[in-house]
């Protein structure tokens, strides 16, 4: 026995309540054309994907030398700092003896 | 003009026209498939991806068609194929998950900016998805494409009397659940 409130579903509106983004279609052809190989993509698209290229290239050199130059100053620091210690070891009576001498041997 | 299926086809043969005629396939197609395609997955990027695979899948194939079926009726059947591997994935790609795939699947239609139904035609998309996935397919190309069962025979390879079958019971229990849910 049907329930007072039963509900068929012919009383439903059968329209399906879906929509797509406009043009998409369109797009829809064309991206296929494109991956079977009946429509080279538009000069913009690649453009775009050399120019993203050739950015990511810059990117890479621009990394490189910022590190190689940070490199290369830390290498710098250390062995200023090295040669700092160095002298600070030696009594400077000692540097003295060794420059004489050093003169004398010369003569 | 309009090419007839079996001029498509015999462009789709000849040399030098293929990828020229396959773009006319699409055009001729795309739309019946989507629609196809989008009751199964409900959700628009979904079908999206579904449909690409579908003609990849087609392109990849055509030169092994035989002409046995429709044009249109292979394309159904791949399409079909398609959408069930898609579903399989997410399923397996929730099997940790406490969601069902369909709680998600309807998540994700109420969130959709391309669903614009009532509260009457969510409730029916609500019941569709308690179904089991074949039924679903069955009662939608009858539901809202109107197939003839033999149409839908060829297809999904099912005979008629089970295809009645099914759309029978599938009514049933959809007009039970909206009964109860609205």
């Amino acid at each position: 026995m049907k329930t007072e409130n039963h509900i068929s579903i012919d009383e439903i509106n059968r329209e399906l309540p879906f929509s797509v983004p406009p043009d998409y279609f369109e797009q829809f052809a064309q991206k296929i054309d494109e991956q079977i190989g009946n429509r080279r993509p538009p000069l913009g698209k690649m453009m775009t994907s050399w120019l993203y290229l050739a950015a990511m290239f810059i990117g890479v050199l621009l990394l490189g030398s910022l590190f190689y130059s940070i490199y290369q100053k830390r290498f710098a620091e250390k062995n200023e700092m090295m040669e700092m210690y160095i002298l600070s070891q030696v009594k400077e009576i000692s540097m003295f003896d060794y420059y004489l001498t050093d003169d004398e041997s010369q003569d | 003009m309009k090419l007839t299926e079996q001029e498509l086809l015999e462009q789709l043969r000849a040399k030098g026209q293929k990828t020229k005629a396959f773009s006319s396939l699409v055009g001729m197609f795309q739309e019946r498939l989507y629609w196809h395609i989008r009751k199964m997955v409900l959700v628009h990027e979904d079908a999206d991806d579904v449909l690409q695979n579908t003609f990849i899948k087609a392109w990849k194939g055509i030169d092994k068609f035989r002409g046995d079926a429709k044009l249109s009726t292979w394309l159904y059947r791949i399409a079909t194929n398609e959408t069930f591997t898609f579903l399989a994935n997410k399923r397996m790609q929730q099997i940790n998950s406490m969601d069902e795939i369909e709680d998600t699947m309807l998540k994700k239609l109420t969130a959709d900016s391309y669903f614009n139904g009532d509260e009457t035609q969510l409730a029916l998309q609500k019941a569709i998805l308690t179904l089991p996935e074949k039924q679903r397919l069955v009662f939608n190309m009858k539901y809202f494409d109107g197939l003839s069962y033999e149409q839908m025979e060829d297809i999904l390879g099912t005979s008629v009397g089970a295809l009645k079958a099914s759309y029978h019971h599938a009514r049933k229990k959809i007009e039970k659940s909206i009964t109860g849910e609205i």
